[in-house]
């Protein structure tokens, strides 16, 4: 059975969605991304809040596009899931 | 061993130690604390500030070393508080910085990292306020850091030690930290031999960039 995915690897997953897939709508957003929709709600508003990803209306539609921040993280995920890993933190 | 060496040099050896630990814990503090303000993990915010306070635990301690060798231990009774302002200042920080180690280990179990400041600082009060003046120093006082930083690393080694099956490079590397940095405190607050505090200090460089390399090796 494949293993509980932690925090930090579903906003990794969630942010190289929206990174392969923008400008990415939510609904699309919240199937590829493979969570119920409470636990996806929590994770949006907390990956908005954090300042990862930001909306943009475009032509009246809302879309999710991945910030510098967000690009930052993804680009060091590897390394901060092995910190994690490596001294057990 | 080194008793060739007279003690200018080893002071010498011991700032220049002092500043290759500050350098190398600001490093590993600048490089985690980066990576905790993209990830917001816990565990990563309480190993960089393991890392800053340990820096700035050596610069009091190195301030400490310098008031004593510039007044003597007679002059530090006559100048009170203010010339044991670095002894204070260490046992503050170095409290801090093995609270936070400790917290570190016990990342995924322990929820109360914001009392590790009212801890340290409820201690440094206690020692202050039970230091007569006349005693030598903080020395008889500074029994309830000692007190206090080997409860610390008898828990760990007791946590660390409990699954031996379990124990792996980074367990020893944090009780090599923790040990260290206990000891370290120890030769300082006792005076203890010079040379042995130049050794504790290499010790701790070389445990840190074993830790640097470790923290920059994980990049893909």
């Amino acid at each position: 059975m494949k293993q509980r995915r932690n925090r930090l690897e579903l906003i990794n997953e969630i942010l190289c969605i929206v990174r392969d897939k923008q400008p990415i709508k939510k609904t699309p957003l919240l199937r590829f991304s493979n969570l119920s929709s409470q636990r996806f709600k929590d994770y949006y508003s907390d990956l908005l809040t954090k300042g990862l990803i930001k909306e943009e209306d475009v032509k009246g539609r809302l879309h999710i596009i991945l910030t510098d921040k967000g690009y930052k993280l993804v680009e060091r995920y590897y390394q901060i899931q092995t910190i994690i890993d490596e001294f057990e933190l | 061993m080194f008793s060739f060496v007279n003690r200018s040099w080893l002071l010498s050896y011991e700032i220049v130690c002092a500043f290759i630990i500050v350098l190398l814990c600001l490093l590993l503090y600048k490089i985690v604390r980066d990576l905790y303000n993209l990830s917001d993990h816990r565990g990563l915010k309480l190993f960089s500030n393991t890392f800053l306070f340990l820096g700035v635990a050596t610069v009091s301690r190195l301030l400490h070393i310098l008031i004593i060798r510039e007044y003597g231990v007679r002059l530090i009774l006559e100048y009170g508080l203010l010339a044991k302002s670095g002894l204070i200042l260490h046992a503050f920080f170095s409290t801090l910085a093995i609270l936070y180690l400790f917290a570190t280990i016990f990342s995924r179990k322990f929820d109360y990292d914001q009392y590790l400041w009212v801890i340290s600082l409820v201690s440094v009060l206690i020692a202050v306020f039970t230091s007569s003046g006349l005693r030598l120093s903080f020395i008889n006082s500074s029994s309830y850091f000692l007190i206090l930083h080997f409860t610390l690393l008898l828990v760990s080694i007791i946590y660390l030690l409990r699954d031996y099956a379990k124990l792996n490079r980074i367990k020893l590397l944090y009780l090599a930290m923790a040990f260290l940095w206990v000891a370290q405190t120890v030769v300082l607050y006792f005076n203890w031999f010079y040379t042995l505090r130049v050794i504790l200090n290499f010790s701790i460089v070389g445990i840190l960039l074993y830790v640097l390399y470790k923290v920059n090796g994980a990049k893909k």
